[in-house]
């Protein structure tokens, strides 16, 4: 019996390029996979030529962010990795964000972007578990965004006040 | 050991014992401990006055178009340490963490809630009072000229906001009744301490509290 309940699409991905439960780790029940199953479907596809690109690097403040573009037959795809204290807590941000970067656009190119989560997705917070990036609220918000958010939520209940 | 610093948010039971009477308070900072708070009522009351304390500075912000200094997590606290100035070993210091200063340290700015944010006071909460000039009193103390403060009500339905002046004769009180509770803290004794204390002589809410903004 399968560890992890795979959408259709994923399915149908797990069988084309051969991968089982051992490809993903568990992010609170749901399959994530691993930067190795993404490199397995790239060399089983023929993805050859990623370009990676520095967009930024801050060795002091651990930021790195790495573009990448890929190629798979007539399809190309560009993608970016992002590496920062408030969304990794390794101790290679610049190694993360390239991996990340090249998961992206391996997954975009095989089709699947959108419809498995990588490890792109989650973040490990404070307390040291994992959260997918899409459902965590906010990671150490400046004063101002705090300010704006809340400003944007006071906005929102005087809207429904008027209306009811 | 001692609690030894008396928190401008728990002034009211310093003075007057509003939440917790006075020597049972008395009680507890001796003991170094704070009363644990087992009432789930007030628990989720406190949990929705922190979840919309940014609600309040936000509504502030769109009132006045200023942005306080000192708010949600750049928050401040200021202390008085030794505040009776006292030549011992043990001393007491007054602090207070405002949820908000103007930037030109005029004004204080503070946000409360009622009854989990769905309702306005209806009357000045006055029992707010004695945090509100004890907040006054500790920034003063600290070279700071406040004079006076802001009360945000914040409630999901609308808010108001109170203008709360300095009013020396009313910090005196305080202070009085503070320092009694200081000594009683320092001496260790629960006797020194009056449970009742007197009530302020004059009329505070009409001499320098008015409301200066309500939705409608």
């Amino acid at each position: 019996m399968a560890k992890f309940e795979y959408t259709k699409e994923q399915l149908e991905f797990n069988k084309k390029y051969s991968l089982t439960d051992k490809d993903y780790w568990s992010c609170h029940g749901k399959p994530v996979i691993l930067h190795s199953a993404c490199e397995k479907v790239a060399i089983k596809d023929g993805i050859k030529s990623l370009d990676l690109e520095i967009i930024e690097i801050n060795s002091e403040k651990r930021i790195a962010v790495m573009k990448c573009s890929g190629k798979l037959k007539d399809r190309t795809e560009v993608s970016f990795g992002e590496s920062n204290p408030k969304n990794t807590m390794s101790a290679y941000p610049v190694a993360m964000a390239e991996k990340r970067a090249k998961d992206r656009v391996i997954l975009k190119l095989v089709g699947m972007g959108g419809l498995i989560y990588s490890e792109s997705d989650v973040v490990k917070g404070k307390d040291g578990k994992w959260n997918f990036a899409d459902e965590v609220d906010s990671f150490e918000m400046t004063t101002e965004e705090e300010l704006a958010k809340a400003t944007a939520e006071l906005k929102k209940m005087e809207q429904a006040n008027e209306k009811s | 050991m001692k609690n030894l610093d008396l928190r401008s948010s728990s002034f009211l039971n310093y003075s007057i014992g509003y939440y917790t009477p006075r020597r049972e308070q008395l009680w507890w900072d001796l003991k170094g401990a704070r009363k644990p708070i087992t009432n789930d009522y007030q628990i989720k009351a406190m949990n929705k006055g922190i979840k919309h304390e940014k609600h309040g500075i936000a509504k502030y912000v769109q009132v006045f178009k200023e942005i306080p200094n000192y708010i949600l997590k750049d928050q401040k606290r200021f202390v008085v340490p030794n505040w009776l100035n006292s030549d011992e070993k043990e001393t007491v210091s007054l602090s207070s963490t405002p949820d908000g200063i103007l930037k030109d340290f005029s004004c204080i700015v503070e946000v409360k809630t009622t009854r989990m944010a769905r309702f306005m006071f209806k009357e000045f909460p006055k029992h707010y009072l004695p945090q509100i000039y004890g907040q006054m009193l500790v920034l003063n103390l600290s070279g700071h000229s406040v004079k006076k403060s802001h009360l945000v009500n914040f409630s999901t339905i609308g808010s108001k906001i109170w203008e709360i002046n300095y009013n020396q004769n009313f910090i005196d009180y305080l202070s009085s009744l503070l320092k009694e509770y200081s000594l009683a803290l320092l001496s260790g004794n629960i006797e020194d301490l009056s449970e009742k204390p007197e009530t302020y002589e004059g009329d505070i809410l009409e001499e320098s509290v008015k409301l200066i903004y309500e939705d409608k």
